[in-house]
């Protein structure tokens, strides 16, 4: 579903990231972890066509992101940014609604036809009572869910999510990882970014981990969070216990 | 639904103002005989209530209405776009240049008509240089675009500046001056059908896009991972409120804060959804505009120019936004 091919991107003359290859196959969650800095978001920006590459390639459904227009891209990729506060507030439901836009010529307000759809998106995240409601009176939590809509609203199959989880509290969090989990037992492919090693090892498929501009291991949730790779990847010991729950060392 | 309702009630204060804009004057027209006049029946008033309504306060009304129309929708254009609720119309120095262009015309003596193409052509003139630098310059687009606007204005200001220090003081001057303040004394259904078709080609885009612009408010990335060509998009919405703010300076001056007030009055009636906000925006554009120049050619026996009135309306409104607590 989603192929990365030795990408290397910079900002001027200052290279972010180098000779990044992975892939992620479809109905996967695949986190991306890393160290503040590290250019996890420029690779999102990168894979969503926000940004050239100086090298190498981004496919999202076997074809370069850099040959699709910006509605087919759409048509295929989903972004859910952090949730944030935007310029002028907007009620859930005409958030969710502007997910359609895609598939509306410039011209065109949506219709019937969209609205059903964001309706749908609404309803399968069980957030139909807050249609009304504003977008920034929301909890971190609820405007996270109204971002996941969207996209569902959007009706692409691969989901790039950019730190889903922070800002959420412990039980926010595992709630909206379930929910990610859903979508991807349904086969939509996900792509997060995330701080929280524990929160890849229990919920991810696959987990790469970017060093210093280049990737420091990628594979299984397993194989990537182990007490070696977390503590190259943030200078601190770790341990795992039980081969399910990772702590910084010396903790009890 | 509640917005419909608010657009209905729109309409009404449009009609009323409208209806009150043609009796109210030096000169009163009761309204049965307004009636008679407009559908053409005999009247009883004598032939000066004709043409006094036919000829001199129809065209003011409906140039006024268009006017601030066209000076919101281009506000909520702007705030949008530049996702900025303080944006008004001449963030680009749209009205700097067609005053230049109007200062210039009545330095070379050029007829009214004359200057206000003169200003026309400017107004146009600088947007498009503003556009090239800013497309030129290096980092964000909409910061660059929006500090070119700013230096370019300033620097028609200077020009204009300059202009007076040169113009003959006894006939020149005091008309730059005047023309600079604003106003819609004086205007003929020529001006209205000359400028009217610019004002139309200006808000139909608009008006067609207006939900994507919610889209563009959200910012570049967002919009355009949502399939939304945001540079195109961006352009194009420029491009039209930009028409309309150089075909609203052209004919009548310099009328600030209509572009400012109006929008972010509506905000708080109707949300910043701009499928709703744009046509309320128009609606309530058209009867603020009317009733200040209702007050500017009624309160005093000599014309208070609209830009002050304006001005003494939209200045306070602007300190009270500033100082409320609450996010707008």
């Amino acid at each position: 579903m989603i192929q990365v091919e030795s990408l290397s991107v910079g900002y001027g003359a200052r290279q972010v990231l180098h000779d990044i290859s992975f892939s992620a196959a479809q109905g996967e969650l695949l986190a991306v972890l890393g160290p503040n800095g590290v250019g996890k978001t420029t690779l999102f920006r990168c894979m969503l066509g926000l940004k050239a590459p100086t090298g190498g390639r981004v496919l999202l459904g076997g074809d370069d992101v850099r040959q699709l227009s910006a509605r087919e891209l759409a048509d295929r990729a989903a972004y859910i940014p952090q949730s944030h506060y935007p310029a002028f507030h907007y009620t859930v439901y005409d958030m969710v609604l502007m997910g359609t836009a895609h598939g509306l010529s410039p011209f065109v307000s949506p219709g019937r036809a969209q609205q059903k759809q964001a309706e749908q998106a609404l309803a399968r995240l069980d957030i139909t009572a807050l249609a009304d409601r504003y977008y920034t009176q929301l909890s971190g939590g609820q405007q996270q869910l109204v971002l996941i809509a969207r996209a569902l609203a959007q009706q692409a199959r691969i989901l790039f999510m950019d730190e889903p989880a922070s800002g959420l509290d412990f039980g926010n969090r595992i709630k909206l990882m379930r929910q990610v989990r859903r979508l991807t037992g349904e086969g939509y492919t996900v792509v997060l970014s995330s701080h929280d090693p524990q929160t890849a090892l229990t919920y991810a498929d696959r987990v790469l981990a970017l060093h210093s501009g280049g990737v420091l291991a990628c594979g299984t949730a397993r194989e990537v969070i182990t007490e070696a790779t977390m503590g190259a990847l943030y200078g601190v010991p770790f341990e795992l216990l039980d081969g399910r729950v990772i702590v910084p060392k010396g903790a009890e | 639904m509640k917005h419909r309702k608010i657009i209905g009630r729109l309409w009404l204060l449009l009609i009323v103002v409208i209806v009150s804009s043609l009796c109210i004057g030096r000169y009163a027209v009761p309204l049965t005989e307004l009636g008679r006049i407009l559908f053409g029946l005999p009247s009883g008033g004598d032939a000066t209530m004709t043409t006094v309504i036919r000829n001199v306060r129809l065209p003011r009304i409906l140039l006024a209405g268009l006017i601030g129309a066209a000076l919101s929708a281009a506000g909520v254009c702007f705030q949008s776009v530049f996702q900025n609720p303080m944006a008004s119309p001449d963030i680009l120095g749209a009205s700097s240049g067609a005053g230049l262009g109007a200062a210039l015309g009545l330095l070379c003596g050029l007829s009214a008509r004359g200057v206000m193409l003169s200003a026309f052509v400017c107004g146009i003139v600088t947007i498009v240089g503003v556009f090239l630098i800013g497309a030129r310059a290096q980092g964000k687009q909409v910061v660059n675009l929006i500090l070119a606007g700013i230096m370019v204005g300033s620097l028609c200001n200077a020009g204009i500046s300059y202009i007076k220090l040169v113009a003959d003081p006894t006939n020149q001057l005091p008309a730059i001056t005047y023309w600079l303040m604003g106003s819609l004394s004086g205007v003929k259904w020529s001006d209205l059908q000359f400028f009217a078709p610019f004002i139309a080609v200006g808000a139909v885009p608009l008006l067609l896009l207006r939900w994507r612009i919610n889209i563009l408010s959200l910012g570049d990335d967002e919009a355009r991972t949502m399939g939304v060509s945001t540079d195109r998009l961006r352009w194009l919405v420029i491009c039209c409120a930009t028409l309309l703010t150089a075909a609203c300076v052209a004919v009548c001056g310099m009328i600030g804060w209509v572009g400012l007030v109006v929008p972010n009055l509506c905000r708080r009636l109707v949300g910043n959804d701009v499928r709703v906000l744009l046509p309320s925006g128009l609606l309530l554009g058209a009867s603020f505009l009317l009733i200040v120049d209702n007050v500017s050619r009624s309160l005093l026996a000599t014309e208070i120019p609209i830009g002050i009135l304006t001005a003494f309306i939209g200045a306070p409104f602007f300190l009270w936004m500033l100082m409320r607590k609450e996010k707008l």
